[in-house]
Formats: structure tokens, sequence, C-alpha cells
């Protein structure tokens, strides 16, 4: 309430005792000083050095409401309020530092049985302020801003109504609302890679001439420049794949281009070509990559290396990276599967224990219903990993669940 | 700081289980006892003490085991014994009785008694050099206040005093100024909104169960077990004992000239230590087969009768929060705490709710049980639809004490100058000043 500032009455309480920003300061020096109060009273308290010891007692003369009976009787009679309550609102207003929260609370009507809302308080001490205090200021021309004490009560009621409702959800209610909260960050922080990773798919399978099952829909919300380039990409595979079958290699050879998952970088000058044969460029997939090359005998270079020996070993080659490549792909979109669908057995099974009584069997499915915000910690912790260059993305999604649902 | 030539305040939380008391400016408390005190009947000339016989009234009534109500007139009592080395020694028809009910003074002479003794005998200074702070229970009356000023002005002459409520000064040691204050301390259990150092008092939940039901529940679980729960006083010698088999009765032979109450609060202590080691709250709510698979804890009892404990450890403080498991609250209005939380928050103003409910401040010695924090943490995420956040404070003393801490910062700053009510205002306006004391 800015009236109280306005005003600037003391409170009975200090309450500059707590202000955050002066836990982030720097540390004061504080001092025992003893000071003595206009009743005689001697006491030695800490305070800040070099502090002025400003009564407060002496602020307090500074404004206060008062009106004589015919100023009442003129300007303030009211059919809602009697004189008794009038003058008790003002006085507590005055006690408690204009705080209205407070004021309801020690406001008891004289009669006993008017109840009178935060809003009524405060819309009958503006208006008495709006009328009593410009009588005042005339007199010594200081200028009176009225808008101070507008009070605009059938606004305030609504809003109020309005937050009732808010804190009457049930728990139920604001649970789903925060899962649906944390599902739409997780899309927002993923979704420009589940695009990426989709549109990865779609390439190697269009280059591949693999069967796509379905035109797949773009994933809503993701509409990163990156993606819309790559989807052009394929198109343009597309195109090219339909057209020809025998020129496979150089479809290869694009693939490969665009996948880049192998490198071969070609000297200038004279070189030997058994000695350039492609090798996986991600250093993760050599092993398995040489393993498989060497189960087939196919790992040592071609006796003949001549150029259509060595391009049908790099073709064999690169074919063989394109499979570990769907191979992984595979792996880890099961892995992410069963893991989803278990967070969906978990979601399915929370809501019919939370539909039930709140006995004692419904406790320990429920237990986890707090940790949201660790949910949500998770969701910034990974982001944060993922921003340092952790290259196994969708895969850790469900592992947050794994946790929980372990600990059942 | 509290040096000869120092004024600091002193400050007294006398609670319904415990005194709190020390100087303003300083971290803990220098003396905490046990609130309550003893009293003896004074023999009249004619009877002899240690015989007492039908013809002496006041003995008898005492044997009867009838206390206050029966009692004599106070002025044939001894003067209030007051700390643990008077109130936990056995004496002859010695009486215990508390000078609190729900939370509120009732026994203004053993009020007296106390300060008295943390005056002279605790703090060793004299009440009229240093201003007085005390504590109150949010919900304490007019008359209350009155009363308590009229006494640290008469008749202790302080030169300056201040009643603060109890759940402010908790808050004031969480620093903050708006806080929901659960306090659960010996008899009482309370929930109170803080707001801008102002207590809502419409918004104020209390219940007398607390610290001091948990241990007669305990008696209760125990007797339906046919442990025996013997008090210090009756053991003649500890000697070893078989677990789970009681001491040989003639190691606890019946005391003549103990009273009822002395006999209880004696039992009481003992079941005190023994929730205290034993208690532990489920972090959920009570579910029988996984708590039963929860590891056991010993307990030796004075006369040595020793035991395990498994799921009776945590049925016993599971009545705070689930009050069916403790018959004799079936036919009353106890409720569980999370009731009274959201009781109190439906109280408060909808546009400080939010925000009370962000400082959630637990203090109370009751706190202390084991998984008591957790489960309510549990429980406001399960039973109430806003946001809440628990205030961590920094060690197991800042909880028990917050009241107590709260008042020496309070005291000790130099904004509360204006704050006290001095000698002179008293002079002045008499127990008018009350009005000045928020
Ligand atoms: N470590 C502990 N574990 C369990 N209970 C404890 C522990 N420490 C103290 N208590 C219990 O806390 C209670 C005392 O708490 P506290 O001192 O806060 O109460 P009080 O302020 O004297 O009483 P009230 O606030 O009800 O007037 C006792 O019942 C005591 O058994
Ligand atoms: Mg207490």
């Amino acid at each position: 309430m800015e009236m109280a500032d306005v005003c600037g009455l003391p409170p009975l309480i200090p309450s500059g005792l707590w202000s955050a920003k002066s836990a982030a300061e720097k540390a004061r020096k504080w001092e025992m000083s003893q000071r003595v109060r206009s009743d005689g009273l001697v006491l030695r308290h800490w305070s800040p050095c070099g502090s002025t010891h400003t009564t407060q007692e002496a602020a307090s003369a500074d404004l206060s409401l008062t009106y004589s009976d015919s100023e009442y009787d003129s300007l303030l009679a009211s059919p809602e309020w009697s004189r008794a309550d009038t003058d008790l609102l003002i006085q507590l207003a005055q006690d408690f530092n204009h705080n209205f929260i407070v004021v309801h609370d020690r406001f008891e009507s004289a009669d006993g049985t008017t109840s009178r809302s935060v809003e009524d308080l405060k819309e009958r001490y503006c208006h008495i302020a709006s009328k009593i205090i410009p009588l005042r200021t005339a007199a010594t021309g200081a200028p009176f801003d009225a808008s101070i004490f507008t009070f605009n009560k059938d606004r305030e009621t609504q809003r109020k109504k309005n937050l009732e409702a808010l804190h009457a959800r049930s728990v139920e209610a604001v649970q789903e609302e925060e899962m649906l909260f944390y599902e739409l960050k997780r899309r927002e922080l993923y979704g420009a890679d589940w695009q990426a990773e989709r549109d990865h798919l779609v390439q190697i399978m269009a280059n591949h001439e693999l069967p796509v099952p379905m035109q797949l829909p773009p994933i809503p919300g993701s509409s990163s420049s990156g993606s819309t380039e790559s989807r052009k990409k394929k198109r343009a595979a597309d195109a090219a794949s339909g057209e020809h079958t025998k020129r496979k290699s150089a479809a290869v050879a694009s693939a490969l281009e665009s996948v880049a998952l192998a490198k071969r970088d070609t000297p200038q000058g004279v070189f030997i070509r058994g000695q350039r044969l492609l090798t996986p460029r991600a250093s993760n997939l050599a092993s398995k990559f040489k393993e498989l090359l060497e189960e087939y005998n196919l790992l040592n270079p071609p006796l003949l290396p001549n150029t259509t020996v060595c391009d049908v070993a790099d073709e064999v080659r690169s074919n063989v990276m394109v499979l570990l490549d769907i191979r992984k792909t595979v792996e880890r979109l099961e892995h992410e599967t069963i893991s989803l669908r278990e967070r969906k057995r978990m979601l399915l099974a929370g809501e019919v224990l939370a539909g039930g009584p709140s006995g004692g069997g419904a406790a320990p499915a429920r237990a986890d219903s707090g940790s949201t915000s660790d949910e949500y910690d998770e969701v910034e912790a990974r982001k944060k990993k993922k921003a340092g260059g952790g290259g196994s993305g969708g895969g850790g999604s469900g592992s947050g669940i794994f946790k929980k649902a372990r600990f059942h | 700081m509290a040096t000869g030539d120092d004024v600091s305040a002193i400050i007294i939380d006398a609670g319904s289980g415990f005194v709190r008391a020390g100087y303003a400016g300083e971290d803990c408390p220098r003396a905490v006892f046990p609130s309550a005190v003893g009293r003896v009947p004074n023999a009249p000339a004619s009877a002899s003490a240690s015989a007492p016989t039908p013809a002496n009234p006041a003995a008898a009534s005492v044997e009867s085991g009838g206390d206050t109500s029966a009692a004599p007139s106070a002025s044939s009592f001894s003067p209030y014994l007051v700390g643990e080395s008077r109130v936990y020694a056995w004496r002859e028809n010695m009486q215990i009785q508390s000078p609190f009910s729900n939370g509120i003074v009732t026994d203004w002479d053993a009020l007296e008694a106390i300060w008295e003794y943390t005056y002279s005998d605790r703090l060793g200074v004299s009440a009229n050099e240093h201003p007085l702070l005390v504590t109150e229970a949010a919900w304490s009356t007019r008359d209350v206040r009155e009363k308590l000023i009229e006494i640290a002005f008469e008749k202790f002459r302080v030169p300056a005093f201040y009643i603060a409520k109890a759940p402010v000064l908790a808050a004031y040691t969480a620093g903050r100024p708006t806080a929901l204050v659960i306090d659960s301390g010996a008899e009482m259990t309370s929930v109170v909104p803080v707001v801008d150092g102002f207590v809502i008092k419409k918004a104020i939940q209390k219940q007398n169960v607390a610290g001091n039901a948990v241990s007669n529940f305990a008696r209760a679980l125990l007797e339906a077990n046919n442990i025996p729960v013997v008090p210090h006083y009756m053991v003649k010698k500890k000697l070893p004992v078989d677990a789970g088999h009681g001491s040989n009765p003639e190691n606890r032979p019946p005391v003549p000239g103990t009273t009822k109450s002395f006999h209880d609060f004696a039992t009481h202590r003992v079941l005190t230590e023994f929730k205290e080691t034993v208690c532990q709250i489920s972090e959920y709510n009570f579910h029988q087969q996984s708590l039963a698979m929860k590891p056991v804890k010993p307990f030796e009892f004075p006369d040595g009768y020793n035991c395990s404990f498994g799921l009776e450890r945590f049925r016993i403080p599971e009545m705070l929060f689930n009050p069916s498991v403790n018959p004799a609250f079936s036919d009353t209005l106890v409720t569980g705490l999370h009731q009274m939380i959201l009781s109190s928050l439906s109280a408060c103003d909808a546009d400080v709710r939010a925000n009370v409910f962000q400082n959630v401040v637990i203090t109370g010695g009751n706190s202390l049980i084991p998984g008591f924090v957790d489960r309510l943490n549990n429980t406001m995420s399960q039973n109430v639809g806003i946001r809440h956040r628990l205030y961590t404070p920094a060690s197991q003393a800042e909880r028990k004490y917050a009241t107590w801490i709260g008042g020496s910062i309070l005291a000790s700053l130099g904004n509360f100058h204006q704050m006290w009510v001095s000698a002179a205002e008293y002079a002045e306006k008499g127990v008018a000043v009350e009005k000045r004391l928020p």
C-alpha cells in the first residue's frame, strides 16, 4: 500500500530490520550507543556507526487524519459507517502503519455484527482521506494528489475473488498444470533437437532408398532455421533418389557429405589410393566400425587397390557406417520408447491414485508430488549439460522417471 | 556482553514446558529450566509432617491425589520451588503444578516465582537494572498482558518492559517479516500467520496437542503393552535386567508421601526422555507394512527395563498428523497439523496468503522429533494447492530456541529503543500502556 510511504508513519515494530538489500550490502560497523528518550529512559543498543538517532516520535507528528464533529457530519457521515467504527478505523490505520491487512485483522465493529472486508476498510479510509486532506493542505498551500486516494473497490473485490479461486484449486489441478508446464518447457528446450534428429533420420533413409513409413509431421514449436534448411535438403535428396538407381555411389557420396560420418582427405599430388579409404569421423563409431570390418575380413586395404576396387571398398565402408549409425539410432529410440512408456504408465497410475481417497495406500505413490521443483531443476541442469556439449541428448530424457520409479 | 556495567536487556521466554532466559544480544539462552513449580504444604504445628493422619487435612488431601482444587489456601504452603534441582528431586508431599494453561499464564504467583528464580538464581542480576522483554502466546488476552505489565513494574521494578508475541519473534529469528509460524511446544501446537511483524489474530489455529500429548500417548501405549514406566525417584538401585523383563518390584517400592502430581511429573520426565530417544515421524502417511521394516531402537528405562521399539516409535508421534491413531482423541475435535495449516491459510487475506506460505517457519521443541519437518513438508505439498517454502534454520538449537533468539535480536537493535515501555510511561498511564504493545 503506497499510502504508508506517503504518510510516513512509524510502525509499531521497526520494519526496516529485514530488508533483503541489507544482507547483500557490505557489513557496516555497529556500536553500542547510549540514547536518552524523551521520557528519560536511558538504554544502550546496537546501532550502525554514525547513524543519526532521529526519534520516530518526531516523525509521527507529520500527518494524521483528524476531523472535528462538524466536519464529520458534513463530509463523512455515511449510512454504512458509524462514527465509532470510523474513528476506530482511523486509529488502527495509524497504529498499524496503514497496513490494511493487519488493520482488518484488529478491526472489530462496535456493534459486533457488521463484518467488513479489507476492501470496505480501504474504501472508507480513502474516502475520508480524500475529503479531509485537501482541507488541511489548502491551508498550507501544499499540493494534493487526489489519485493516491482513489480506490476502485469493485475492481479490487473482483481481483481478490480471482485470487481466491486461484488459491482454491485442488492439489491435483495445480500438479496437472505444473506437469503441463514442465512438459512445455521440455519441448521448448528439446524441440529443436528432436526436429533435427528426425530430419537426420529421414535423410539417411531417403538416401538409401529405405521405405519411408509415412510423411513425418514437423514437431510443433520447433521451427528453427536449421530444421527448415535440412528439410529443404531432404526434399532435394528425395528428388535425386527418384530418378536414378545405377548411380548409387553418387547418392552414397552425397549422403556421406551431408551425414558427415566419414572423412577422407584428398591430399595434393600423388598418393596411394589404398591408404585413403574412408574412416569414420566420429570417434565413438571407430571401434565398432573396426570390429565389423574385421568380422568380414575387410579391415585391411584391398589387395588390388585400383580405382574400381577402392570405390567398391569405399562404398562398403560407407554403408557400414550408415548401418552403424542407424543401429545406434534405433537403439536409442527403443530406449526412449521404453522410458516414455514407463512415464505414461506412471502418470496414469498417479492419476488413478490421486482420484481415490488419500488413505494409507495412496501415500507412497503420491510421494513424489512435492518434487515438481526438482523436476524443473533437472530440466535446467540438463539444459546446462547440453550446453556443455554432451552428445547423448534424447537418451537421458527418461532418467528422472527411472529415478522416481526406483524410489517406489 | 553481559558485563557488570552493561545494561543489556533480559529476555525471558516462558513456555508451558520450559523457561528460557538470558541476555539480549546473545545467541542462546543462559538458562533453560522446566516451568513446572513445586509446592509443599506447611505442616500444621500440631501434626507431625512425617506421619500424615486423617486428622491432618492437608496431607490427607494430598495423599488422595487431590491437587490444587482440594488444596488448602495458599498461605499454608511453602514458597514455590523452581528449577530442575528442586522439582526433579523427591520431597515429601510436594505437589507439582504448571503455571500455564493452554499456553497462557494462570498461576501468577508461580510466574513471579519463576522470574524471581531467573533473576536471583540463574542470571544473578537485579531486575531493576535491566529492561525486561517477555514472550507471550499469540492468543494471549488483554487481562493477561496488563497483569504482566503490572508485575513487571510494581513487583520487579524493571526500568523498561516489553511483551512480544512468540510467533513474531520466531519470524524475526528466521529474518522474515512475513511468515507462517508453526510452533509445536510442550502443551500447544499453533499455526500463526505473521504479516509485516504483526500476528494475524483471526487466522490463529491452535490445539493443545504437542509434546506433552505425545508423551501421554507413549505412556498409554507402553501401559497397554505391559511395559512399566518407573520414574527415577522410585528406583532404589539400577540393576541389570534381561531384555524385555521388568525389574524386580522390590527394587521399586512405592514411596509413601508422594503426591500424584509429583509421580506424574516424574513419570512424564521418563516418557519425555523415552520419546526423545526413540520416536520418529514417518516421512509419508503412516503405512504399517513399510514402517515395520524400519530399524528398531532400544531404550533402557531408569529401573533397568530395556526393550527395542519398532512400529511403535512411529505410531506415537503420528498422532500429530493423524490424530485418529490415538484413541484418546476419538471424540474430540483434534485435527491433524495439515488441517490447521489449511484453516489458518484460508483465514488469511488472499493478498498475503502466498507470501505467508512462502515463508514457513517451524519452531518448538516438539518439532525436533526426527521426520517432523519432512512430514510437514510432504503434507503441505499433498494438501495445499499453493506453493510453500520452508525456512531452514542454521541449527537444531535455532529451531528449538527461535522464540527466545528473536527476542534477543529484537531487544538489542537500536530501532527498538522507542518500543520499550518505560517505567515513566507506566507511572503516567498505568496498565493502559498495554495498548501500545502490538
Ligand atoms: N529432541 C526432541 N525430540 C522430541 N521432542 C522434543 C525434543 N526436544 C524437546 N522436545 C519436546 O518439546 C517440548 C518442549 O518444547 P518447547 O520448549 O518449545 O515448549 P514450550 O515453549 O515450553 O511450550 P509451549 O510453547 O507449548 O507453551 C517437550 O514436550 C519436549 O519433550
Ligand atoms: Mg513455546
